[in-house]
């Protein structure tokens, strides 16, 4: 099956920084990327070239169509959510359904009513007099209601408490998700959302240092807390990044076949947060 | 097509003063009509109060309609300044707003282009708002007619009440044609305000006046001509001489009345859509100027709309 989002050599420069160096990506169906950069690493230009909200260079495909002059037609089928607080605050939540209904041809408004139902937002409300709790659920509740084929969701939860950040996955991953459906996704609350991915892409510097399945991860990658005695037999495997914790110093290594790191402690699959360090660190280092 | 309609809804929904300030200017016109019958307020010309009952009882015979038409025609230019007002900080905050607010990303979220988004915004300037303005206007002359009439029929003339519905329907139909060309003539105002509101960052009134005022100063100093200043004023207020005509004999006596304050006289234009004259306009060639500088104009809207990135 042809892949739902397809770059090849993306590219995009503000002045003499590049936003983005030449980026390849592929996204399949049915898949939950998460897109990981530090600040400024091109995370965001790279889903607004995605959405054709951006000019920039090389090929770049979604749904099989160049988002730059089919933009339009492109959002029948994505569905994003930049930052969910910013919704028009003059916006009332029934004018809301009514707009997306007459706008979005894929919007289903029965089940945007029933996800509704179950939270406290009233339809006469304003978007200004709820929460920002409340808009968020708004949002997801239109979002989900729609049936497309890609989400991409930039920074979804940011200023939301944790509460509403776990059901916000929660609601996501149990109502949404399914085999037809992709989501993408980018955060700074990487352990929140670790668990739900099924893929992981590192960003930096415009350019993509990590693109792995979850489950090749757990292959690839090893974490292993090392006693005093034996350091420079773990840094003589040539770890790709170390750090002290309580005393035991604690390596990352990628590549490393399972029986030559036995013997040096206990193995773990490092976190993404972990190895989102290990690789961006390691890579100035 | 259905996606026009609700995005026109959408403007609606996002600008209450659409509605709300030709309904204000309304009621507070009624309110006017009901303290002048009930006598609270007086009527002056000149420094001199009018005595408007025994003025009424000299009405000349048969011109209660023409008379109803001048009166209705002065509450029409009042709605039609409102409207002009609610047009120009519509449209200044038209492709503004929502990149202030932030939410533009929600509007781009959805299946709808930029193009339909924009033409949206003009042809809510263009016809919708001249169209709640018109029903408003409707609305409140109807209300006044029959207060008026039944306050003279009081004093002991029908004539007023007789005379109003033709007279609502000629200032109607004037006012429907009036909003009709202006908004066509406006076209190239429309869209410099939609492009001010597309290009500004901030303060769009500014962006929207200074460079025209920054042309004229120019043009004045450079080559000591005011071309553009002479083509702006057309712009403004050169539509109704070319739409209407009037000429002397279609006035007619409507109230001589001497009192001992003073002498008054009133003439009024026997039937309001006689004056309608598209033939002069539709020959302008102003008329399709205008066109070409809106469709410039727009196109840039457009453009920025579609491809500035400024998050």
């Amino acid at each position: 099956m042809s892949p739902l989002v397809r770059a090849r050599g993306l590219s995009k420069r503000f002045g003499s920084v590049a936003a983005l160096d030449n980026v390849d990506l592929e996204i399949g169906q049915g898949r939950i990327v998460g897109l990981i950069g530090p600040n400024g690493a091109g995370k965001t230009t790279a889903l607004k070239a995605l959405l054709g909200l951006t000019p920039f260079e090389g090929e770049l495909e979604v749904l099989g169509r160049d988002p730059r002059r089919h933009r339009h037609t492109v959002m029948q089928d994505v569905c994003f959510i930049a930052d969910v607080a910013v919704l028009p605050r003059w916006l009332r939540v029934s004018q809301a359904l009514d707009l997306t209904e007459g706008l979005h041809p894929r919007f289903n408004r029965q089940r945007a009513e029933a996800f509704l139902s179950r939270t406290s937002i009233k339809t006469r409300s304003r978007v200004r007099e709820l929460s920002k709790g409340m808009v968020t659920q708004l949002h997801l509740a239109l979002v989900m209601a729609i049936d497309a084929r890609l989400l991409v969701l930039d920074e979804p939860t940011l200023g939301l408490d944790i509460l509403f950040r776990k059901e916000f996955y929660e609601t996501l991953l149990n109502d949404y998700f399914d085999q037809d459906r992709t989501i993408l996704v980018t955060t700074h609350q990487v352990e929140e959302i670790e668990h739900i991915l099924t893929d992981v892409v590192f960003i930096n510097g415009g350019r993509i240092v990590l693109n792995e399945t979850m489950d090749n991860i757990g292959e690839r990658y090893a974490e292993i807390a090392v006693g005093p005695e034996q350091v420079e037999q773990a840094r003589s495997l040539g770890p790709i990044y170390e750090h002290e914790v309580f005393g035991r110093t604690v390596f990352v290594f990628e590549g490393q076949p399972r029986e030559r790191l036995e013997g040096l402690g206990e193995r773990r699959v490092p976190g993404i947060a972990d190895l989102f360090v290990a690789k961006i660190k390691g890579a100035v280092a | 097509m259905s996606n026009m309609t609700i995005l026109l809804r959408r403007e609606l929904w996002a600008n209450p003063a659409i509605t709300a300030a030709p309904a204000i200017i309304g009621g507070l016109l009624l309110l006017l009509t009901i303290l002048a019958v009930v006598g609270a307020i007086s009527v002056s010309v000149g420094d001199d109060p009018v005595d408007i009952v025994e003025a009424i009882k000299h009405i000349e015979p048969g011109t209660a309609g023409p008379l109803m038409q001048m009166a209705l025609a002065s509450l029409s230019v009042t709605f039609n300044t409102v409207m002009i007002l609610v047009i120009t900080f519509y449209l200044l905050d038209a492709l503004y707003a929502d990149r202030k607010d932030r939410s533009i990303l929600f509007w781009k979220s959805l299946p709808v282009s930029d193009t339909q988004i924009v033409l949206s915004k003009l042809a809510t300037a263009a016809l919708v708002i001249p169209a709640v303005t018109l029903v408003i206007y409707l609305i409140t002359a109807f209300v006044i007619y029959l207060i008026s009439g039944s306050a003279v029929a009081f004093a002991g003339s029908t004539e007023v009440l007789a005379a109003g519905p033709g007279a609502l329907l000629e200032t109607t139909l004037t006012l429907f044609y009036a909003l009709l060309v202006q908004s066509l003539w406006y076209m190239p105002i429309f869209g410099w305000l939609l492009l001010a509101s597309a290009w500004a960052k901030r303060a769009v009134l500014l962006w929207a006046v200074l460079p025209p005022v920054a042309l004229m100063l120019i043009e004045d100093m450079v080559f000591r001509t005011t071309t553009i200043a002479q083509l702006l004023g057309e712009r403004v207020v050169g539509v109704f001489p070319l739409a209407f005509r009037h000429r002397g004999d279609m006035d007619i006596r409507v109230l001589e009345h001497s009192t001992p304050d003073g002498d008054l006289r009133i003439t009024a234009i026997d039937g309001l859509t006689s004056m309608i004259q598209p033939g002069t306009l539709l020959a302008s060639p102003g008329l399709y100027g205008g066109f070409v500088v809106a469709a410039i104009f727009i196109a840039g809207a457009i453009w920025l709309r579609r491809y500035r990135d400024e998050s």
